[in-house]
């Protein structure tokens, strides 16, 4: 681990350090950057596959109750970012971060982080809806049981009604639990596997393209989903759909080869982005 | 093209049909309570008759043992090698060695346990000895297929139990394993009929013997129903033959049986 440096150093893919301040500058406005206001901050984050640097001096503050969109093109290192956060890089071969992920001011690459600890705190949806071939009941009520969260029988049944209430799925699912959770459309296995998350009582969601593998009807749910997730969850989203991240996201940041080019208000980011890259991938020029 | 194709199946299918036949016919001519539960009489040079009940016990006393030994051994092996082996030196070495195993001709296998296990370590013929050298047959058969059922459980499975906090062993225990179960029984099943089916490692381990099976593991010849079907068929007396058909019968009958049953098992396994 490298040392924390005292004052991060930010970078630009176009050696524009001065836009970079502006967006740090504002977002410093917004207490975004403090330790108070962000949940999640990245400083000076750098992650590598053996030689090749995927991940090169990120820094920025993801704010509590919000949902922060990360968005690039393909290979630029979004799932990387998002898999660094939780830790479930580790052991990847040859994979190794640099810098410092910090989850309510500790960094969760210190020695008395437990991994296992963390991704109970820190929840993760994937891009291929990964159901367990088991039923809908035990998919959702796995992570209670292996961490004993619940004593009772029903204590266990409310959890599981609760996570699925939350995931938007148990009008669909409430009288059949029991059945295989295989036998569900791709967009409810989706659900099913936030529901499943859920379940942990996380505080932050990762979503790495949650949507991207489903038909626009429940993509469209998802989406929907994820703005009244974030009334008591953190969002972190990742995603290459710009419609999706101007519809769900409050702050966006754009990555390009691996560097964080622009980040801010979804709405600043949209509508008038600082930097000539990100106006060109939201052309679609890029 | 098709018209070759069923004739190669009838080739194999029809000679196949045919030898079950005869023992399901033989067998089912000369069973009888006596011959299940009685001891085999004489040694065959001049007279052999009774029953096989001898043979029976043995099979069974060194097939539990020999199953005992082989599953726990292959289902870990399977696992290590599935699970956290990352394709190490000693996965490696452990695969080449199971290779080898698998690729022997069992005489010479039974030959290395008659040496190890009968000379060496003094145990004589003997039921330990005997199942002992069934399981070093066995173990490649639940190895691999534990292996190789494991491989197949999709790692988005795993991904996902990992990013809810459960550690690679819940993982395995609790989601990885009951997938892979019917590949693993099958692997199993496999590895107990060729087991059951052997002969030569025996007779040199087990060597044979007319009593039943009477509690020694050690310095103690077992019988074993190959053993009856292999040296009796050959002797010129009916009641010799008698006796092979029988443990032939019975041999055919308790391998379909556990072929069922593990069909039963297997497909309870796969349910959700
Ligand atoms: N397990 C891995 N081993 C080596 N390189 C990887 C691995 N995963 C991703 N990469 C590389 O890291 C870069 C970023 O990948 P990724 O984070 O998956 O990008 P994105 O999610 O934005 O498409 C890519 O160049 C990819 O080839
Ligand atoms: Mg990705």
């Amino acid at each position: 681990m490298m040392k924390p440096e005292p004052e991060p150093v930010h970078r630009v893919a176009s050696g524009q350090g001065t836009r970079e301040r502006e967006i740090l500058d504002h977002e410093r406005s917004k207490g975004l950057t403090g330790d108070e206001g962000g949940l999640i901050r990245l400083q000076s984050l750098c992650a590598y596959y053996g030689e090749q640097k995927v991940l090169d001096e990120i820094s920025l503050s993801i704010a509590r109750n919000r949902v922060t969109v990360f968005m690039g093109p393909s290979g630029c290192g979004k799932t990387t970012l998002l898999r660094t956060i939780n830790r479930m890089n580790d052991g990847v071969r040859k994979f190794r971060v640099t810098g410092q992920v910090l989850i309510n001011g500790t960094d969760v690459y210190s020695s008395e982080v437990d991994p296992i600890l963390l991704r109970t705190r820190v929840g993760m949806v994937f891009q291929k809806p990964n159901p367990f071939p088991i039923s809908i009941y035990d998919n959702v009520a796995f992570g209670p049981r292996i961490h004993k969260l619940t004593k009772t029988k029903s204590e266990l049944d409310q959890v599981v009604r609760e996570s699925l209430e939350k995931a938007a799925l148990w009008e669909e699912v409430g009288t059949r639990l029991n059945k295989s959770a295989l036998e569900l459309s791709g967009g409810q296995q989706q659900r099913l596997c936030i529901a499943r998350a859920l379940a942990v009582k996380p505080e932050v969601i990762l979503m790495d393209e949650p949507a991207s593998a489903l038909d626009p009807g429940s993509a469209f749910k998802v989406e929907e989903l994820m703005v009244e997730l974030k009334e008591n969850y953190t969002v972190v989203l990742v995603t290459h759909n710009m419609q999706q991240a101007a519809r769900v996201g409050n702050e966006v940041a754009f990555l390009y080869r691996g560097e964080l080019v622009e980040f801010g208000p979804a709405e600043e980011v949209f509508q008038n982005p600082k930097n000539a890259l990100t106006e060109k991938y939201i052309r679609g020029t890029l | 093209m098709t018209g070759l194709t069923v004739f190669s199946i009838v080739l194999v299918l029809v000679p196949l049909a045919d030898i079950i036949y005869l023992f399901v016919i033989k067998g089912l001519e000369v069973i009888s309570w006596p011959a299940l539960t009685t001891i085999t009489v004489g040694t065959g040079v001049e007279f052999v008759g009774g029953g096989i009940s001898n043979a029976i016990s043995g099979t069974v006393v060194l097939m539990a043992l020999a199953t005992a030994i082989t599953v726990p051994l292959g289902l870990l092996g399977g696992i290590y090698m599935a699970e956290f082996s990352n394709n190490n030196k000693f996965s490696e070495a452990l695969r080449f060695v199971s290779d080898v195993l698998a690729g022997n001709s069992s005489m010479v296998v039974g030959l290395a346990g008659y040496f190890i296990f009968v000379l060496y370590f003094g145990w004589g013929y003997s039921a330990l000895a005997g199942a002992l050298t069934l399981s070093i047959l066995m173990f490649p058969y639940v190895f691999r297929t534990t292996e190789l059922a494991l491989r197949k459980v999709p790692d988005d499975i795993r991904e996902g139990a990992r990013a809810l906090g459960s550690t690679k062993s819940t993982t395995i225990n609790r989601l990885t394993l009951r997938f892979a179960m019917p590949g693993i029984l099958t692997g199993i099943l496999l590895s107990v009929s060729i087991g059951l089916s052997e002969t030569a490692p025996l007779l040199f381990t087990a060597s044979f013997s007319n009593y039943n099976f009477n509690g020694s593991f050690l310095h103690t010849p077992v019988g074993f129903l190959t053993y009856i079907v292999y040296v009796y068929s050959q002797l010129p007396s009916n009641s010799a033959h008698n006796l092979a058909y029988l443990s032939s019968f019975v041999l055919i009958t308790s391998i379909l049986l556990i072929n069922i049953v593990a069909r039963v098992v297997v497909r309870r396994f796969s349910k959700v």
